[in-house]
């Protein structure tokens, strides 16, 4: 009974390898004991900016900086406001009044050197925390498809007036379905047509319905490709988005897919959904056309009348890589572009071809009617003259204010949408709530922590120490963990699992202890008790802990913001409160026993006394 | 010990029968008040020249119309109004007007939330829970026995019903985080029956020819000092959450007071008690062959 360790010996490595798990999540968790900063940072590619001017600007709009330093080798002023919530706001006003676009908003950790070099970071705040804005978008796939419909009426139309097929008509789309009519009169010219079709489009699908007069074709993609299209929109929307976000300067963005059409996006400490929104929902497309004379699509020219041009763009914003707005020589906006090289091929053949001749630039947006219709709204913003063979650089004009041509640079580098989206829930926390519901959430994590403590001291007395030590483990091992872990968000409802996992946590401990107790009241000797009661309770605690582990990781795959922050900490709980609960306090209960022998063998003695 | 026991389980099993009838009832009478997470519904931000609590702007609000609301302070002088997509829509607009010249309010934005993604989180919250109970019950038919499985499934109902019948006479909004402590009910709630259903099963099989009644007496005696100080530390914290969170945990808070509340009485007078009346005996925790067992079962 002295010598626990020596009887055991295969068990005498495992204390350390406790440890070394016990630090390592320690220092993990130590990141969080340095709260981050949130940091503007300017830099501009033309004429320098002075940091006491970017001061006296921030002053005047009653946004004091707390600290304002400029890196001389760069060209970068970074800037720490007093309020780092209103830190947004201030990058706006930047952006406006020094009429640059290259401010952004940087969360900076304040970690010491040696934790960052181990790549330690402290833990992700959610929304409700840190306060920031929601948005729940909806992808709308249908509009995507009756998208690639319209081209492949295009296409059939073409096709059509080149072989110069007869008795054919081409109608609208109705219900992502394109209805042919033809005249029984030619029979080989519709097999002729089919053919070209089905070999161009290997995806669509052809019902056929015959008439007395006429028969009628109903084209649409078959349902595979539906699907896949579908599929395909919400994940270019994603990433597009991403990119979007990127380019308003917010790194702590979540966007994640939520169930089939919608997208999540979470964007902390952003604080006026007003241009976060514009930016995020803008579906401007750009394409260029060459006009024609007959035929064609009609559309609205932006100074008046309509134009016609040759539906099938030139090159579209896809072929796009860069984008930068500026003015001209007059003062005009203008957005400079830089074309990929594909791009630049397609654009060198046309304007060598069409010199002299005009091209228009076609500006299309989807916006929400009164009806709460999505509808494509398009306008011809620039007809110009090609003067001489272009290449991959060019600008385009007539885009309005200074504003917008910043708008539609920013949504031509992060690329433009497949589908449209529309904005179905939004939401704005506000970072003095956040502030509220930490303190909050804290507060109640420590009185319900306090009252734990102090229940088991007293419930269990030396025992009660063992609790007490592994459950401020299972915490530490707990909040080392969500840190390490990648993609761990602390939520509101998150803070509430922390505050059960204490309760559970407690529960084996409890179930433990109540074990030994009945053991020594039937007269075993301590140590003997300790072993059999933590043998006993094993099966109870590995049955209660896998049923609770089964609904927490249902959640977590099917559930989305705050319950799967609930989900995380209830999973990542489980497994602290086993290791730290079980483990641990096996090896730190006999250590307590051994200090407290006397008083414990006494006990042990009288009641065991018939026994011996 | 025994003669105690026996009779305070049976009431306690009638009378936790009773609230389920109670609550299911309670369903008919006061249907539960969905949060905008599920529903949808109109949105009105509007800004005010003066600072104001909440309560008071609450109270000047409902001069102003007939219609259920729900207030929200965004930041500084913006107020957020919810009304459930029931509301017609020119009543939200006569509202508007309302509350521009009499409380001299600057709407910002006014529009129409869709319930899409509402009935989206319905069903597939509704597959998930459909998954987990299942997934929950084959793993507690393998590991103990069907009666007692069906018996933790039954405690779990009872649970969760109750705590959404109280919640719905409360009037507290269902929204995601109270789905997040009903889902943390449903954990304690079988914690619990799987704690006494563990200890039922050891008793029975270590003392085979004692009555099964007087067994899972034994087993809840045994651990009844468990049940009390876990389901009290639990409790403790709930309600430092229900103290101290705000009004951001209160619906997540109320519903765990009562959900783990239900849980302590359901493990100890349902899960334990209704095993027995579905005929548990200590054959069922004994290895047969699969003729035998059948012929055990069928024997009256």
């Amino acid at each position: 009974m002295k010598n626990l360790s020596n009887k055991k010996s295969n068990r005498s490595l495992m204390p350390w390898v406790l440890v070394l798990v016990i630090s390592m999540m320690i220092i993990s968790a130590l990141p969080n004991l340095y709260p981050n900063n949130t940091i503007i940072k300017i830099t501009a590619d033309g004429p320098t900016i002075s940091a006491s001017k970017v001061t006296q600007l921030l002053a005047q709009a009653e946004l004091p900086a707390q600290e304002v330093s400029a890196l001389y080798k760069t060209g970068e002023i970074r800037v720490l406001l007093e309020n780092p919530t209103l830190s947004v706001k201030a990058q706006a006003l930047l952006q406006n009044k020094l009429e640059i676009d290259n401010v952004t908003v940087h969360s900076e950790a304040t970690t010491p050197a040696w934790l960052e070099s181990l790549n330690l970071a402290p833990l992700k705040l959610g929304l409700d925390l840190n306060g920031g804005v929601l948005f729940v978008l909806k992808v709308e796939t249908d509009k995507a498809l009756d998208e690639r419909l319209e081209k492949l009426r295009v296409v059939a139309k073409d096709y059509r007036i080149e072989h110069k097929l007869r008795g054919i008509k081409i109608g609208p789309i109705v219900e992502h379905r394109i209805a042919i009519t033809a005249t029984h009169a030619q029979p080989s010219n519709l097999t002729r047509f089919k053919q070209a079709l089905k070999q161009d489009y290997p995806n669509i699908v052809i019902l056929e319905e015959k008439y007395k007069t006429h028969s009628q074709w109903l084209l649409s993609f078959n349902e595979e490709s539906q699907k896949k299209m579908a599929t395909q929109a919400v994940d270019q929307a994603i990433s597009t988005l991403r990119s979007r976000i990127e380019q308003l300067g917010i790194t702590e963005a979540v966007t994640q897919r939520q169930g089939k059409h919608y997208i999540r996006i979470e964007l902390p400490g952003v604080q006026d959904p007003a241009e976060a929104k514009r930016l995020i929902g803008a579906t401007a497309q750009l394409s260029f056309h060459a006009l024609k004379t007959q035929g064609g699509q009609s559309v609205n020219y932006k100074n008046g009348g309509t134009v016609k041009l040759n539906p099938l763009p030139i090159f579209t914003g896809s072929d796009i890589e860069s984008a930068q707005a500026s003015r001209d020589e007059s003062g005009q906006p203008l957005v400079q572009l830089m074309l990929s090289p594909a791009g630049g091929e397609k654009m060198r053949q046309f304007s060598r071809k069409n010199v002299g001749k005009p091209m228009s630039t076609l500006y299309g947006e989807y916006h929400t009617n009164k009806a709460q219709e999505v509808v494509k709204k398009q306008e011809v913003i620039s007809v110009a003259t090609i003067q001489q063979v272009l290449s991959r650089q060019f600008s385009i004009t007539g885009l309005g204010t200074m504003q917008q041509a910043q708008e539609l640079a920013m949504i031509l580098r992060a690329g433009s949408l497949q589908a449209p989206i529309t904005i179905v829930e939004e939401q704005t926390i506000g970072p003095s709530l956040g502030e509220q519901n930490i303190k909050n959430g804290f507060n109640a994590l420590k009185l319900g922590l306090a009252i734990t403590l102090l229940f088991m001291l007293f419930c269990y007395g030396r025992l009660g120490a063992v609790a007490v030590i592994s459950l401020l483990i299972n915490l530490v091992c707990l909040l080392g963990l969500m840190s390490l872990l990648p993609g761990v968000v602390l939520t509101l409802p998150g803070i509430a699992g922390l505050v059960l996992t204490i309760g559970m946590a407690v529960d084996t401990n409890v179930i433990i202890f109540e074990r030994v107790r009945d053991e020594i009241k039937l007269g075993a000797r301590a140590v003997s008790a300790l072993k059999h009661g933590y043998d006993q309770a094993m099966s109870s605690i590995i049955d209660a802990n896998l049923t609770t582990m089964i609904t927490a990781l249902v959640l977590l795959g099917v559930g989305y913001g705050p319950v799967k922050g609930f989900a995380i900490t209830l999973t990542l709980g489980i497994l602290t409160s086993l290791f730290s609960g079980v483990l641990v306090s096996s090896y730190l209960s006999p250590l307590f026993i051994h200090k407290n022998n006397v008083t414990k063998q006494q006990q042990v003695n009288k009641k065991g006394a018939r026994h011996a | 010990m025994h003669s105690f026991w026996q009779p305070v389980r049976k009431t306690g099993f009638t009378l936790s029968l009773c609230l389920l009838f109670a609550s299911i009832i309670t369903f008919y009478v006061s249907p539960i008040s969905l949060g905008l997470d599920f529903t949808g519904g109109y949105i009105v931000d509007f800004t005010l020249s003066s600072n104001i609590q909440r309560s008071d702007l609450s109270v000047e609000l409902a001069h102003l119309t007939h219609e259920a609301f729900t207030l929200s302070h965004i930041h500084a002088h913006q107020w957020r109004l919810l009304f459930l997509p029931s509301v017609n829509a020119s009543e939200v607009s006569v509202f508007q007007n309302a509350i521009e010249s009499h409380l001299n309010a600057t709407i910002i934005e006014s529009k129409f939330l869709g319930a899409q993604v509402g009935e989206e989180l319905k069903v597939s919250g509704a597959l998930a829970a459909l998954f987990a109970i299942i997934s929950i019950l084959i793993y507690l038919i393998a590991r103990f026995e069907w009666r007692l499985a069906v018996a933790a499934t039954v405690a779990l109902f009872h649970d969760i019903l109750i705590t959404v019948a109280l919640l719905s006479l409360l009037n507290i909004t269902f929204d995601l985080t109270v789905l997040a402590a009903l889902l943390a009910i449903v954990g304690y709630s079988l914690n619990d029956s799987i704690i006494i259903g563990d200890r039922i099963r050891e008793l029975i099989r270590a003392k085979p020819h004692q009555l099964v009644s007087h067994s899972i007496t034994e087993a809840l005696q045994s651990t009844l000092r468990r049940t009390l100080i876990t389901s009290l530390t639990t409790l403790s914290t709930v309600l430092a959450i229900w103290l101290l969170g705000g009004e951001a945990l209160n619906g997540f808070s109320t519903a765990l007071l009562i959900g783990l509340t239900a849980g302590t009485f359901s493990s100890i007078f349902i899960s334990a008690t209704l095993p027995e009346f579905m005929g548990l005996n200590f054959e069922n925790y004994q290895k047969y062959d699969n003729d035998e067992v059948k012929r055990q079962l069928a024997e009256p």
